[in-house]
């Protein structure tokens, strides 16, 4: 190193500044992996599994102790005894869970229609829908929407006669 | 009325966050006491000890550039290696490894805070490489901008102050400042909803009857790191606009918050520092600029098509703006739906990349800019141009022009050459081009790709589609360039600074006031313009 101050530096010395930096730049790599890539991420988990069971794990919904799907994910709907969500290629997500209140509105008459569940008791769960996400929103962090599938989960559950085919399939499973 | 208490909460929530965070960033930069400072620095010696540093030893601007470099490569061949044979680690749940030129374009777009991704994670990732190679080097690249702003800040404190040395600023600020944030954040988005779980798949059975696997895994703990870093790289193909990465509007909110705060936070630790008004100043040319972006954004409506229910037009259409304004890149909605204006606004945004820009180097590519506008101000006044009386030297305005004038030629120079090599006919179709004849849509979106990149954003129109070797190997040194050669130029500046005699003398040119903010909009605005105006005409001005 002597002769680094002339600007100079000899090759040996070069060669251990290298090593020297390479060293440093694996060792703390190493270190970082462990601390940000593995402990991090699984000490979450841990918490997680104790504390938020319920999100942790993808806001899992379940019918009669099976498991139906997440809340949080859209699932195809063809019967016209359920409301529909949005078709996969209109959102950006593609699994979209949710419907604006207008849409889901306009649904109720094929739905009366198809199980004879009346207007305004469509329109009351609907209306229930949107209050509950408007307070899961902190009130006005968000537009107002409907979750399609608690909507229809909520129709199976209180109108089990009208979704026998639905629930025996399930029963199968 | 909630449009305008969102925009309320945002603007006085992040700005409220960035004062304690700004003044703890000034501490870190200056080595004062820290909250827990006894613990603090008790765990951060033990680290220096493990990895075989000597605190105390001062770094030239070429070694401090040095040791970026060098541990951001280490770590880029890291994440190269797990990419390519992931199939080969334990639970590595059937995932097959990444090809070559996509693992390439992978680590160097994670490594330097850009997060392209020609991937799509949920499909192609196992949970262990989501969270080694993903969510660990989320921590290096925001750590290694901020440490380079912590370099270039210490030169301008006083004489010989030294620029610091970079393993002990690396360690410090994911230790002490990103870790903590993204545990506290982390804690925060899995109870709104985000999942966090070593599982992979839940096998539902829909209330049709039909089999549903939904994927699942650790996405709380790459979320918070995402957003707060300036990332950007989402758990899930879609980023943000999946419901898992963003479940309601109130995790909308949250991660809006975190990505402005530390960008935010800068103007802050350098107003504690070098001047209060001098930052003050800044920060408020910066709040002009990012409102007349967002008032650009807002002036067409976006979606409803490809944007997600819960977000709406005003909540996809701010996230957005925060996101590639401060080069995370993340997106709660597709570009697609994106309005015309809004897009023109983020390309602006890109081209300046200090509104506020990313962590770290949105500081830095702030500074660049007051010192091209004090030497042009100077040469129209007449005087030598100075900042914070320091002589400003022929080689610092021709480094800082060199740092201006490589963003748009990393820009424009592949997106010519994708349009010459058919490149963007080739995975756009028709809709990109035929032939000699380029559609603006084709324009827009190869335009987008490469300044995304240049700019390390992130943000693109084509994902997966892009996954080709042309794309893959040209966006990966696109975004080499546009992160080191900034950072390298800058740290030079930085070199040339530590050492100047200062005389406490008036400033020829104010770098604070009124005067000083609105010349400082202006030059800036007008550079861009005169640099981008004719590409913005043929892209998205003419969709």
């Amino acid at each position: 190193m002597a002769n680094s101050k002339d600007g100079i530096i000899s090759r040996s010395s070069l060669r251990e500044i290298v090593t020297h930096y390479l060293s440093s730049s694996l060792r703390i790599m190493l270190l970082m992996i462990v601390v940000t890539g593995i402990a991090y991420p699984i000490i979450l988990v841990l918490i997680g599994e104790y504390t938020l069971p319920y999100q942790s794990t993808g806001s899992i919904l379940t019918l009669n102790g099976k498991i139906i799907g997440s809340k949080l994910i859209a699932q195809e709907f063809k019967s016209a005894k359920f409301f529909h969500s949005r078709p996969p290629s209109d959102s950006a997500s593609t699994v979209d869970p949710h419907i604006t209140p207008e849409n889901a509105f306009d649904q109720v008459s094929n739905v009366s229609k198809a199980t004879g569940i009346p207007h305004n008791v469509l329109e009351t769960l609907i209306n229930l829908n949107i209050e509950r996400n408007k307070i899961t929103n902190g009130l006005f962090f968000a537009p107002q929407y409907v979750n399609v599938l608690e909507v229809n989960l909520d129709l199976v559950k209180q109108y089990p006669e009208h979704y026998q085919e639905f629930l025996s399939n399930l029963q199968r499973r | 009325m909630d449009t305008i208490i969102q925009l309320a909460v945002l603007m006085t929530g992040t700005l409220g966050l960035a004062i304690p965070f700004g003044l703890y960033i000034a501490r870190m930069i200056s080595f004062e006491m820290r909250p827990l400072e006894k613990t603090l620095s008790k765990v951060e010696s033990e680290f220096y000890r493990l990895v075989g540093i000597d605190a105390t030893k001062q770094m030239t601007w070429k070694q401090y550039f040095f040791a970026l470099f060098l541990t951001n490569m280490v770590v880029a061949v890291f994440i190269i290696l797990i990419l390519t044979f992931q199939n080969y680690l334990p639970s590595h749940e059937n995932f097959k490894g990444l090809s070559l030129d996509l693992a390439f374009n992978t680590a160097i777009s994670f490594v330097t805070d850009t997060n392209l991704q020609h991937y799509a994670g949920d499909q192609q990732l196992s949970n262990l490489s989501q969270m080694i190679a993903i969510t660990f080097t989320q921590f290096v690249a925001p750590a290694s901008g901020i440490v380079g702003a912590f370099a270039l800040i210490r030169s301008f404190i006083r004489k010989n102050f030294g620029l610091g040395n970079f393993y002990v600023d690396f360690i410090r600020v994911i230790l002490t400042l990103l870790l903590p944030v993204a545990v506290v954040s982390s804690l925060v988005l899995m109870a709104i909803g985000v999942p966090q779980t070593l599982n992979t798949t839940i096998t539902a059975h829909t209330l049709e009857g039909n089999k549903q696997d939904i994927r699942v895994g650790p996405v709380a703990s790459l979320l918070a790191i995402k957003q707060l870093g300036s990332n950007g790289g989402g758990f899930y193909v879609a980023n943000s606009a999946h419901p898992f990465e963003n479940p309601t509007g109130l995790s909308n909110m949250y991660e809006m918050f975190l990505m402005f705060v530390i960008p935010l936070s800068f103007l802050i630790a350098f107003g504690k520092l070098i001047g209060k008004w001098r930052g003050v100043s800044i920060l408020i040319a910066i709040l002009i600029s990012f409102g007349s972006l967002l008032i650009l954004a807002f002036s067409a409506n976006s979606g409803p098509s490809l944007l997600e229910t819960r977000f709406g037009n005003f909540g996809s259409t701010l996230f957005n703006a925060i996101s590639i304004t401060t080069n995370t890149g993340a997106v709660n909605s597709s570009l697609s739906g994106m309005s015309s204006n809004a897009i023109m606004s983020f390309l602006i945004a890109m081209f300046v990349q200090a509104i506020p820009g990313a962590v770290g180097t949105g500081m830095m590519t702030m500074i660049m800019y007051v010192v091209i506008t004090l030497f042009v101000v100077g040469l129209m006044v007449g005087k030598t141009p100075e900042f914070l009386s320091m002589k400003i030297s022929p080689r610092d305005v021709k480094l800082a022009v060199f740092v201006f004038l490589s963003h748009p030629a990393i820009i424009l120079i592949p997106t010519v050459i994708a349009f010459a090599t058919g490149s963007t006919q080739a995975i756009m179709g028709s809709t990109g081009g035929t032939g000699h004849h380029i559609t603006p849509m084709g324009f827009t979106q190869t335009l987008y790709e490469y300044t995304s990149a240049a700019a390390n954003n992130g943000s693109d129109y084509f994902g997966t589609s892009a996954n080709t070797p042309f794309w893959n190997i040209s966006t990966a040194i696109v975004i080499f360039l546009g992160r080191f050669v900034p950072i390298g130029l800058m740290l030079a500046i930085a070199g040339s600074f530590t050492v100047k005699d200062r005389r406490e003398v008036i400033e020829p040119i104010k770098t604070q006031g009124p005067v000083f903010i609105t010349v400082l909009v202006v030059v800036t605005f007008l550079l861009t313009a005169v640099t981008f105006f004719p590409f913005i005409v043929i892209g998205p001005f003419s969709l």
